[in-house]
């Protein structure tokens, strides 16, 4: 006569421990209990025979294998929504692209132009220093007066020039292009001034030699 | 109860399906060898014993045709099962409309014992399969699904559209069913 176990939560074990799906730690549990307990030995057996009752007839997994479709096919069907990604990536690079291209562009002429303003303070500088100027040397006055006279004909600035890139100092200049920085340089010096014009004015020696002036 | 064996076999069934996906058809003959045996042994319990291997391939290229629909949230197994239960019963509908007999509700519908059955070759397996004949359907079900593919009940009730305490009163009571006709005999 074939009785139930009173545990039912380890007879619930029996068909994973006949199936070997339990922990170790499990397994020695049931197997303790299976060495006193007559009933859940008896319903292993049951266990064991109902398993073997229904044997797996033979089957060709070959041919259920060359029925199944192949995996492959899948690899290169790629889903709508990923395929209107990808491009929306690549206008994104594109456009992207072409938009660090343009501004590099306009920045360049931009820098172009910049450095004929630059230097303006140099110029006032220039204008304004007194030592040179109060000089009672006639040749100066000639030079002062011949900077004057070069004024109204500044250098064209932007014709000379290529355009300059970001981040680079004057050594990276090349020979040639230092020349042409220090000849604009020389052009910008003969900028009209804000400053009056009376500090430029030279101060010339009376045509007495200056002794009617003592 | 303890489903490491069964975590492992249900990761291994996730890399394969991923590689078959890659386009290794040995991943997918593997899947294969893995599970038809168990899926002809479920089919011939339910009473199929005609056309074996159509019934387990149509199972296959069904479940690898919709692997995409396949979440993982149960093994893959217990996926191949509930597909292959679904075929079966439209199969049993099919030949109950065939023979124009009068449709049973597939609950209370028990398969008749087949004596010329020559699977199985031990008298105690004879007398036990003899018991499990006399239990309804669904306590046979969830009885085979318990004690020859060592199936957690969580599994079987998402099988075959139950609960886990209901699957679990099904085999205890399949279980006393077959201990009770053993004894009789």
């Amino acid at each position: 006569m074939m009785n139930d176990c009173a545990d039912g939560n380890m007879r619930d074990r029996l068909p994973d421990y006949v199936h070997g799906t339990l922990s170790a730690a499990e397994r020695r549990v049931v197997s303790a209990h299976l060495a006193t307990c007559a009933d859940c030995t008896a319903e292993v057996e049951v266990i064991k025979a109902a398993s073997r009752a229904f044997a797996a007839p033979a089957i060709d997994t070959a041919r259920i294998v060359r029925a199944l479709p192949r995996g492959s096919r899948r690899r290169f069907a790629m889903p709508v929504g990923r395929v209107q990604q990808l491009a929306a990536a690549i206008g994104i690079f594109v456009v992207g692209g072409l938009s660090v291209v343009a501004v590099r562009e306009l920045m360049g002429r931009a820098g172009a132009t910049s450095p004929a303003q630059a230097p303006a303070p140099a110029t006032t500088l220039a204008a304004t220093t007194p030592a040179p100027v109060a000089a009672p040397v006639a040749p100066k006055v000639e030079s002062t007066a011949n900077v004057t006279a070069r004024a109204p004909t500044p250098a064209p600035v932007e014709a000379r020039r290529p355009a300059m890139s970001f981040g680079g100092g004057l050594s990276d200049l090349s020979d040639e292009q230092l020349d042409t920085l220090l000849g604009e340089l020389d052009g910008l010096d003969a900028l009209p001034s804000t400053e009056p014009e009376t500090h430029l004015t030279p101060i010339l020696p009376p045509a007495d030699g200056g002794h009617g002036a003592r | 109860m303890s489903g490491e064996g069964r975590l492992d076999d249900g990761t291994a069934d996730l890399a394969l399906i991923d590689r078959w996906k890659a386009g290794d058809q040995r991943a997918a003959a593997e899947l294969v060898q893995r599970h038809a045996q168990a899926l002809a042994r479920f089919a011939a319990s339910a009473g199929e014993r005609e056309e074996l291997d159509e019934l387990v391939q149509d199972t296959f290229v069904r479940a690898f045709n919709s692997i995409e629909s396949f979440r993982a949230d149960s093994s893959l197994r217990t996926w191949l099962f509930t597909i292959l239960r679904r075929l079966i019963l439209d199969r049993k509908r099919s030949e109950k409309r065939r023979r124009n007999q009068v449709e049973l509700d597939e609950e209370h519908a028990v398969q008749p014992y087949d004596a010329l059955d020559v699977m199985v070759a031990d008298e105690t397996e004879v007398r036990v399969r003899k018991a499990m004949e006399r239990l309804s359907p669904l306590q046979k079900e969830v009885f085979v699904l318990r004690v020859t593919e060592g199936m957690a009940y969580g599994e079987i009730a998402k099988m075959v559209g139950s609960t886990e305490g209901a699957c679990r009163v099904h085999y205890h009571n399949a279980m006393r069913s077959v201990k009770e006709f053993l004894d009789d005999e």
